[in-house]
């Protein structure tokens, strides 16, 4: 009997491996999105440098190619993930999904909003603030 | 059951006996037949699969490829297209690396002229005029200061050209070669042999005519390029962000497209590399001589036969296990020689099938240009650390 449970356990071991591996095997490559990350804050933000280190962080972790942060700010739409191209909803879900574990304390989540501008597919735009 | 004829069985026996493979010569033919059929199905399968176009045919080489690689061969950075306007103290900003992971794009072209944009020239005639005074220069460049004056001595004579540069022709070749036989063994007393080969061979043979060079010691440059990046009216081309609104004519906005870095996102790093630098030395023809020469063969070939005379099948086709071999073997006059002896041993044989199939083309090209004054081919350079300009 101490055989077979070893067996087993050895066999349950092999299994949860073999899954870890297809994981991540299966991470999609992000890195062909190029996000244009605008950090502009308003005056009553004091902490927005640290927000924005942590959000860096979540995005080029999750592999995406993230362009150096700019000033710019929509003072008329306000915050969001735009995207260019019907295709890139999923992935301007991800990020979107990123920027909200990394500021936990935001009342209205950040979301994703299709725009008409004509840009190249892959390209998405976030409005932190 | 048969049993084996034997000189004693009776003159009726021996007669059924014969009578029972009468049939044999007809299954000859029908063997023949069918083996022409099959040699030439593969012969056909064969040539379509050596005849197929190649992803990069050698008549589609990339000149500016080709040019590189044949002026890179002196150790000299190549100038494409030569241009006379092109001289020591050039001053240029360059793109060497694109690692821009947008693939909405166009990667920066390999070309020197399409990554490079020259900024501005420093005025080095008196450094060039002081060192070249100072060389010594010998034979008929070296003519006395007057026709009456005395001899000068043997260090001492006037330069009036530029110091000669002896470069040897450069040759650059490719060749490709694939072949595939059959035969022998078992089937080999059916079949004698099947066999395709093919080869295709290009090559590029590149000279300079009059070549001639000049430029600043190292020392010399690198001081004349401190210079200026010194000086308070110039200095300002030597930073950064002024070398990269220069490129910006060759890549728009990707000039200034910086990304995170991915170990470090407090970092950042552009995503085109760009150096600035002087150029040092020139090297410049008065002719260059261009010579292409293009050639293919592809041919198969087989045999089949039941006479006796076909005992030997590996004779019969030898081009196609030999054409797989070295260099000499895949030139396709090599392969056509074989083919035509093919074609030989095929016109011997009495009885069976045979077939063979052969195709080759030999072109060549030349271009010969000679210039009313001497063009820049490649240079030599000093660069200049743009970082080091903003500490």
């Amino acid at each position: 009997m101490p055989t077979r449970r070893r067996a087993f356990t050895l066999l349950a071991a092999l299994a949860a491996t073999a899954t870890a591996a297809g994981a991540v095997a299966q991470q999609p490559d992000n890195s062909s999105y190029i996000l244009f990350v605008h950090a502009g804050a308003p005056p009553d933000v004091h902490d927005a440098e640290a927000r924005l280190l942590e959000i860096l962080k979540g995005l080029v972790k999750a592999g995406y190619s993230v362009r150096k942060p700019d000033d710019d700010r929509d003072v008329v739409g306000g915050p969001g993930v735009d995207y260019f191209n019907d295709n890139d909803l999923a992935a301007a879900q991800a990020v979107a999904d990123i920027v909200n574990v990394a500021m936990p304390d935001r009342q209205k989540k950040i979301a994703p909003r299709r725009q008409r501008a004509n840009n190249p597919p892959h390209y998405l735009g976030i409005w932190l603030f | 059951m048969v049993t084996p004829v034997d000189a004693d069985q009776p003159a009726q026996a021996r007669t059924e006996v014969t009578s029972r493979w009468a049939w044999l010569p007809s299954l000859r033919i029908v063997l023949s037949a069918a083996g022409f059929i099959v040699v030439a199905g593969a012969i056909a399968l064969g040539v379509m699969l050596l005849t197929r176009p190649s992803p990069q045919p050698p008549s589609l080489v990339d000149v500016e490829k080709q040019w590189r690689d044949a002026v890179g061969r002196y150790g000299i950075e190549p100038v494409f297209p030569p241009e006379e306007d092109f001289a020591v103290g050039d001053l240029f900003v360059e793109v060497v690396d694109d690692t821009d992971p947008d693939q909405s794009v166009p990667k920066v072209q390999s070309s020197f002229r399409s990554r490079s944009v020259k900024v501005d020239h420093v005025d080095v005639r008196e450094q060039l005029g002081k060192l070249y005074s100072m060389v010594p220069v010998f034979g008929d460049a070296a003519p006395t200061a007057a026709p009456n004056a005395p001899p000068s001595g043997l260090f001492e004579g006037v330069r009036h050209a530029l110091p000669i540069a002896a470069l040897p022709d450069v040759s650059a070749s490719s060749a490709n070669a694939a072949g595939a036989g059959a035969g022998g063994g078992l089937m080999g007393s059916l079949f004698g042999m099947i066999g395709f080969a093919g080869s295709s061979q290009a090559q590029e043979k590149t000279a300079f005519r009059s070549m001639v060079t000049y430029g600043l010691t190292s020392v010399l440059a690198e001081k004349a390029l401190d210079d200026y990046c010194h000086d308070p009216t110039t200095k300002d081309n030597c930073t950064e962000e002024v070398a990269r609104r220069h490129i910006r004519s060759i890549v728009g906005s990707r000039a200034d497209a910086q990304y995170i870095d991915p170990r470090n996102p407090l970092k950042s790093k552009y995503a085109l590399t760009i150096r600035f630098f002087m150029v040092s030395r020139v090297y410049l023809t008065g002719g260059i001589v261009t010579q292409t020469q293009l050639a293919r063969a592809v041919g198969g070939g087989g045999t089949v036969s039941l006479g006796p005379d076909a005992s030997q099948p590996g004779t019969a086709a030898q081009p196609a296990s030999a054409a797989s071999g070295g260099d000499t073997a895949a030139t396709p006059a090599a392969i056509q020689q074989r083919l035509d002896a093919l074609e030989k041993q095929v016109v011997g044989l009495r009885q069976g099938g045979a077939a063979s199939y052969a195709s080759s083309y030999d072109r060549g090209f030349a271009m010969d240009q000679t210039f009313a004054r001497p063009v820049a081919i490649g240079f030599r350079s000093v660069g200049y650390d743009l970082k080091a300009s903003q500490q």
